[in-house]
């Protein structure tokens, strides 16, 4: 379950902040430079979630929750922005 | 626009002193922390105001999407720099709280930290502006304004989800929360005379960015003049 929203999450911001770094000068440090702060909260929800499953400690269900917020967000944002990006001219 | 640029730059001017002598001379002490504690009246609205500005951003970045004016991009540019500086103020002001209070400068707990996210955020908005070309700059740094802005609500909340270092919201928090009503006083004042110099640098930063604009595209207009009375 976790795996499965972490992937699409980054898989959703990858995609997205790739097909717009494609259309800067410099396009190499742009990617990681804007893909990384976006991500870091998907980042900590998943460490966090693997992290509670693992140990039994706490229960990891608000990070899964906060994790599928995140993707549902993301992918919404994603959708409706991907064609203007696209078709920047 | 002139006169009431100039009347409203005095009156800020008037609340940022005024707010001044509230934090620094009218308000008590606070019990346990001394003196110290005086730079919370700069900290929060320095805070709030950048999460403001961030929400300006935000909403002129989707105004732009829609209706694909200067204006809308000014204005995004405008609130992006403006909020970095003022995120910048609440990441400096932290820092030098927490020296005396908890005996280091920084630790990687989770406000401070999605604070820092923020910040980096609109750094690399301010960064994409920078190295997009052309006519693009405006879609693509609009697209990252939005993205960036579903970060704001997570690092809010974030005081609130994880048992942080970072006190507990002192507004609008649970029990046992509150200020003082004298304090109350000194973060208000404070707080409006942030707010009204926030307003003034979006305002003469977003004239700016609109000026800069008609210059490059009279400039355009010029050389392309140019270039048809050189062909005949």
């Amino acid at each position: 379950m976790v795996a499965l929203l972490a992937t699409w999450a980054l898989v959703v911001n990858g995609t997205f902040f790739a097909a717009l770094s494609i259309r800067t000068r410099s396009r190499e440090i742009m990617l990681p430079l804007i893909l990384f702060p976006i991500s870091i909260p998907a980042l900590l929800a998943m460490v966090d979630a693997t992290t509670s499953i693992l140990t039994g400690d706490n229960s990891p269900i608000f990070w899964i929750r906060l994790l599928a917020v995140y993707d549902l967000v993301f992918t919404t944002v994603g959708l409706i922005l991907f064609e203007p990006v696209l078709n920047a001219e | 626009m002139n006169t009431l640029f100039k009347v409203l730059a005095v009156l800020t001017l008037l609340l940022l002193g005024y707010g001044f002598c509230q934090a620094m001379y009218i308000a008590p002490t606070e019990a346990t922390m001394g003196d110290v504690q005086r730079i919370f009246y700069y900290h929060l609205p320095s805070a709030w105001v950048a999460f403001l500005l961030f929400f300006v951003n935000f909403l002129a970045s989707a105004w732009y999407l829609i209706r694909r004016t200067n204006r809308a991009d000014a204005l995004a540019l405008a609130s992006a720099e403006v909020g970095v500086s003022f995120c910048t103020i609440v990441l400096l002001t932290g820092p030098i709280w927490a020296r005396p209070i908890w005996g280091i400068w920084w630790t990687w707990d989770a406000r401070l930290t999605s604070t820092l996210v923020l910040w980096l955020i609109y750094v690399s908005y301010l960064v994409l502006r920078h190295y997009a070309t052309g006519g693009q700059v405006p879609v693509l740094a609009a697209a990252l304004g939005i993205f960036g802005f579903a970060d704001v609500p997570i690092v809010y909340m974030a005081i609130r989800w994880f048992r942080t270092q970072h006190p507990q919201p002192v507004i609008g928090g649970g029990e046992g929360s509150g200020l003082h009503p004298a304090m109350w006083v000194a973060v208000l004042w404070n707080l409006a005379a942030f707010a009204m110099l926030a307003l003034l640098f979006v305002w003469i930063r977003y004239k700016q960015a609109l000026a800069e604009h008609a210059l490059e595209e009279a400039h355009a207009q010029a050389s392309l003049n140019y270039e048809t009375e050189g062909a005949q």
